[in-house]
Order: structure tokens, then sequence, then C-alpha cells
């Protein structure tokens, strides 16, 4: 399967009928933007609770697994809506989106920030027993937490470059 | 074809109101906004990032008051997990609060049509103050005496106009260059 062949499955899903209807209607769009920022706006700041825990920033007095216990699976759910909902803002923008380096920038971050997310839980996470109180956290949780704070504002930035003119990088 | 996107950006349908069109006007014209017009021209990315910070204020804001709503749900497990919540969200909240101030006042400057002469701007600022009233009144609830039951009616009904009024400001601030 050839870039050409993927690019033209994906102009093709702008066909699909629930891709229509929203295109078309008046509301349909704005609703589903909106709905999109809800939920991402809802990841990026549970997600910088949990960072700024990590740097020893904030929710200090609480124990780094009890935060990660309360706060992920609201995440997790609020980034499937978040998955959804900009699903369909890239096929109703395929053409757009398909070659623009702000987006294809987006979600190499993204897949970065997830990266990061499983190096943490793989790595200082596996015994957050013995630092669950300790201030300042270890060295390798402070650098997972400035890492995903960096790429989740990364994320945010070029969100919202990519919906100018000039987010081929012309700019840059 | 292009079905979203800056195509769907219609033009505002303005409020019949001569002294907020004439203040637009005046907005339009002060060397500040000018100003604003050429350096978002010449480096877009320093526009991009009044932007970011604005979304950043945001996110605070709607995840201090998503998880409010949770745990007056009962979703949040911990003892006092919303007591601790409710102590934290108020502070965390104004200082986004005051990021979106100043970001915003730079974004009007930038496009005073467009935003102060769009249908969706008071609303969304009339239900951001709601939202910022609610949020205050939920917090001393939960450490009010005889504080607040978790999952009861009455925190239920605080959990859903939290939910309700946060969402409302965020689509009627996402539909202002629709309006």
């Amino acid at each position: 399967m050839t870039l050409a062949d993927i690019a033209q499955a994906l102009r093709a899903m702008q066909d699909w009928p629930v891709v229509q209807s929203v295109g078309q209607s008046a509301y349909g769009f704005p609703l589903l933007d909106a709905a999109h920022i809800l939920f991402q706006a809802f990841v990026v700041g549970s997600i910088a609770a949990l960072d700024l825990r990590l740097l020893g920033y904030a929710f200090v007095h609480r124990p780094v697994s009890e935060l990660v216990r309360q706060i992920l699976p609201w995440t997790w759910a609020a980034f499937a809506g978040a998955s959804v909902t900009g699903g369909v803002l890239f096929i109703l923008n395929v053409v757009k989106f398909v070659d623009n380096r702000a987006f294809l920038i987006k979600m190499v971050l993204m897949l970065l920030a997830g990266a990061n997310m499983l190096a943490f839980h793989n790595g200082p996470y596996r015994n957050v027993d013995a630092w669950d109180l300790q201030m300042p956290p270890p060295r390798a949780a402070r650098i997972a937490g400035a890492l995903s704070l960096a790429l989740w504002l990364g994320v945010v930035f070029f969100g919202r470059y990519l919906w100018y003119p000039w987010s081929n990088m012309a700019g840059f | 074809m292009d079905l979203g996107g800056s195509s769907r950006y219609s033009p505002c349908v303005y409020y019949d109101a001569p002294a907020l069109q004439e203040f637009v006007r005046w907005l339009a014209a002060t060397s500040a906004s000018h100003w604003l017009q050429s350096v978002s021209s010449q480096a877009p990315v320093l526009l991009a990032s009044v932007q970011t910070l604005h979304l950043l204020g945001m996110s605070v804001v709607i995840a201090a008051n998503g998880f409010m709503a949770i745990g007056l749900l009962g979703g949040l497990r911990g003892r006092d997990a919303l007591a601790c919540l409710s102590r934290r969200a108020v502070p965390w909240v104004m200082g986004a609060l005051a990021v979106m101030l100043v970001t915003g006042l730079i974004l009007i400057v930038r496009w005073p049509q467009r935003i102060l002469l769009s249908q969706a701007f008071l609303p969304k600022l009339v239900l951001v103050a709601d939202g910022m009233a609610l949020l205050i009144y939920t917090a001393r609830r939960v450490h009010g005496k005889p504080g607040i039951k978790v999952g009861s009616p009455a925190a239920t009904a605080l959990a859903l106009l939290l939910l309700l009024v946060w969402t409302g400001a965020v689509i009627a601030g996402r539909w202002i260059p629709f309006a």
C-alpha cells in the first residue's frame, strides 16, 4: 500500500454518512471541535496535576500511587473521547491535515508522551512504595514529570498551530 | 473536499449595539491592535503561544472542575480525596483564570471584531463567572459543617451543574468564531 492509496482511503472516509452529516450540519463541526477541546483540556489538566506532583510542586502530601489510581482512569476515559472526536475532525479535514507538518509533529509528540509514560510505569513507578511520599521525588520520576509536561505543552501548541494557514511551518 | 476548518468561519453576527461597535472600531484602530496584527503576521508563533497559554489555563480549570464533579459523584478513591482536592482546586483555578484573562485580553486586542461582536462571547463570560461562583460554593460546602455527603442528591446536583456550566463555557468559547 502506497502513501497515495492511504490518502485515497482517507478521502473516501469523508463519504461516510456520519462524517457527511457532521460536516454538513451548521452545528456539527463547532460542537465536535468543542467536545475535542473539552476532552483534551481534561487530559492535559489531569496529566499536568500528576506531573507537578512528580516534580514536587503540587499535592505533595498525597502519595504518588494514590494520585495515579485516582486520576489516570479518568484521564484514559477522556483520552478515548479526545481520540474519537479528534479522529472525526481528522477525517473531516483530511486534505488539510495529511501533509500538515504541525499535525504530524503533534502526533509524534503524543507518541513520545505515551512512550515517556510507559517508561515511567516500567521504571521508577515499579518501586513507588519506596518513594511514595519522598520529597523531592527521585530524579527519574522528576525527569519523567518534566518531560511529560513539556511534551503535552507541545501537543497543545501544535494542536492550535495546525489550524492556521501558515501551519506548513513557514512561520518558523 | 474540505468540510471543516477555517473554511467554515462565517462573518460574525454583530450585536445591534452602536456603543459596542464604536468601541470595537476604536480598539481595532489603536496602535496596540495594529502592533499585534503585524506581530502575528510576522511571527505567528507568538500568537499561537498566547493561544496555547489560554488553552493551558482552560485545561487547569476543566480538570479541576471535572474532578470536583467526579468526587461529588463518588468517583474518587480515597477517604478525604474530595476535601483535599477542593482545598487545592480553587487557588489553582484562580491562577489559571488570571492567565486566561491576560491572554484573552491580548486575543481581544488582536481580533476585536471577531471576539467582541460574536454572539457567543457574552454567554461565555457569564458561564465562566457562574462556573467560578459554583466552584467556590462547592468548595465551601465540602468544608462546611455539616458538610456535603458524597453521592447525596445535593452533591449530585452540584456535580451536574458544574459539568453543565463548564461544558457550556467551553462550547460558547469555541463558538465565538462561528457566531
